[in-house]
Order: structure tokens, then sequence, then C-alpha cells
């Protein structure tokens, strides 16, 4: 057997092929494996959304725990057989409201110590959040059931706030006949991806100015794309 | 040829396992598995064109 620069060139390409199926073929089974089993949990969320009149989470940790559920879930869902081109269509768009959901995540994340807990109905959801300056607690009514469901979310807060943070598109009203204020705002890029994340928040006019804590109003959306992640993960 | 047919043999083995794990990654498959099969084509490729120019496998 004589070694030459061809025998090597030959065996070195055998030897590729070799390697390189067998990890294709394994990587190959693992996926598949993991793609059933977020798609079990899915359903199983599904299921016990269905079985539940009113839920509990409780988020402990981070908010990027929360976030990665719900962008696994999102995948998850995309990843189930749905034969509809425009099922299709529509989930390629939800991942960029997933985007859109992400930046605003990460511009509000520094201004959150934690978020300690979300409960509610089908109608409101109480949100606690721990921010720099002392609690916050909101109540939120949602006029969504889920981006899944719905193109277009549209949520309303209703909560004392002040706002200072201009990244978020803020409109300022004024209803003459209570004397408050409503700011209007929404999320960053709706232009691009389609989701109005609308934080509606009824201040007292006296408090507009105060130096009461940045960005409340980019908490308020955050909450709103917590919500919406939990909706998510509850299946509504 | 026949000299050669373990290497051989092993080297196709590996190709439909590639395709197979191709496949088995479902309808939208990662990126992944479509470079790495891409890969082995290429290189299966090349010894098939070697093959019959040369009247044999580089071995």
């Amino acid at each position: 057997m004589k070694v030459t620069l061809a025998w090597i060139v030959g065996h070195l390409s055998l030897v590729v092929i070799a390697v390189l199926g067998i990890l294709l073929l394994a990587g190959g089974l693992v996926h598949s494996c993991e793609k059933d089993q977020w798609r079990d949990q899915y359903i199983d969320a599904l299921n016990a959304a269905a079985r539940a009149d009113s839920t509990r989470i409780v988020y402990q940790d981070s908010l990027t725990t929360i976030y990665e559920r719900y962008a696994m879930i999102l995948t998850a869902k995309e990843l189930a057989d749905l034969e509809l081109e425009e099922e299709r269509r529509l989930r390629r768009k939800q991942k960029l409201d997933l985007i859109a959901l992400h930046e605003l995540y990460t511009s509000a994340r520094g201004q959150i110590v934690g978020l300690t807990e979300a409960y509610g109905d089908r109608d409101t959801t109480r949100i606690h959040i721990a921010g720099r300056d002392g609690p916050i607690a909101m109540e939120a009514r949602l006029s969504i059931a889920s981006p899944l469901v719905q193109p277009q979310a549209s949520v309303q807060y209703t909560m004392s706030a002040v706002i200072e943070d201009l990244r978020i598109r803020i409109r300022q009203l004024e209803d003459p006949e209570t004397g408050r204020v409503l700011l209007q705002a929404t999320s960053p890029h709706p232009q691009v991806t389609g989701v109005r994340l609308e934080g509606a928040v009824a201040i007292e006019r006296t408090r507009l100015g105060q130096e009461d804590g940045p960005s409340r109003l980019k908490w308020l959306l955050l909450g709103g794309a917590v919500v919406e992640g939990a909706r998510l993960l509850l299946g509504r | 040829m026949s000299e050669h047919r373990g290497p051989v043999v092993t080297a196709a083995l590996g190709l439909v396992s590639a395709i197979v794990g191709f496949f088995a990654t479902g309808r939208e498959a990662p990126k992944w598995a479509a470079v790495g099969l891409m890969v082995v084509l290429a290189v299966a490729l090349a010894l098939v064109i070697h093959y019959y120019i040369a009247g044999g496998l580089p071995l």
C-alpha cells in the first residue's frame, strides 16, 4: 500500500462522509425527539388552560426565564404540523412580534429589580413588579387572547405612573371632565412587526413631571409582554 | 475496487445516514442539518466524478 497524497485525500473523503453522516443521523433523531417533546408540553398547557378558570402564575427568578419559555412555546407551536400556508405566514410574522417584545424587554430590563408575581383571571391580570424605586403594582385589562390567536395585540392599562422615557412613542391627552392626563404609548417598531402594545396610563395631573421613577410605562409595556407570555403559556 | 470494499461501504452507510438524519429533523430542517448534508453530498460527488474520470477511487 503506497501512501500518496491522493490516497490520503481519498481516505479523508470517506472518513468525512462516514463521520458526518453518523453525526447527522444522531442530530436529526435528537432534534426530532425534542420537537415532539415541546409539542406535547404545549398541548398539555392548552389542556390545562381549558380546565382552569383562573390561574396563578408566580415568577420567582428573572424575566429571562419567562421570556425563554415564551420563545420556546412559540417555537413549539411553530413546529406543529399545520398545513395551511396562511397559518405558516402568521407564524413567521409572530417571530417578528417576538423580536419586538424582546427588544422591549431588553431595553426595560435595567430598570427592573425583579418581577415578583402575576396572577389573574380571564379579564384582569395583576402584576407586581419590584422596581428600582420600590414596588409597582399594576392591573391590566387585556383586550387580547394571545398574539398567536390575534395578530394585533392591544393592551390597556390603568395605573398611576410618571413617564419620562421617550424611546417608546408617547402621546399625551387630557380629559377635561376628570382633569386627568392620559398617556398613550406604543412599542418601538409597530410598523415593522405589526405589534401594537399600547399602554394607556391615567395619572393625576399633579403628579405629572415628578421624578417618580424612570420608565414606568416601559414596565407597563413589559408587563404586557409578560402577560401575553403568561396567557400564551395558558393557551388563552 | 473490491480491496477497498470496507471503507467504501462505510462511507456509503454514512451517506445514507446523512440523508436519513436530514429528513428526520422535519419539514423545517435546521441550518446545521442542511450544511452537513451539503458537505457530505459534495464530497461524495467529488469521489464519484473522480471515479469516472480516473477510472477508480483515489485509494
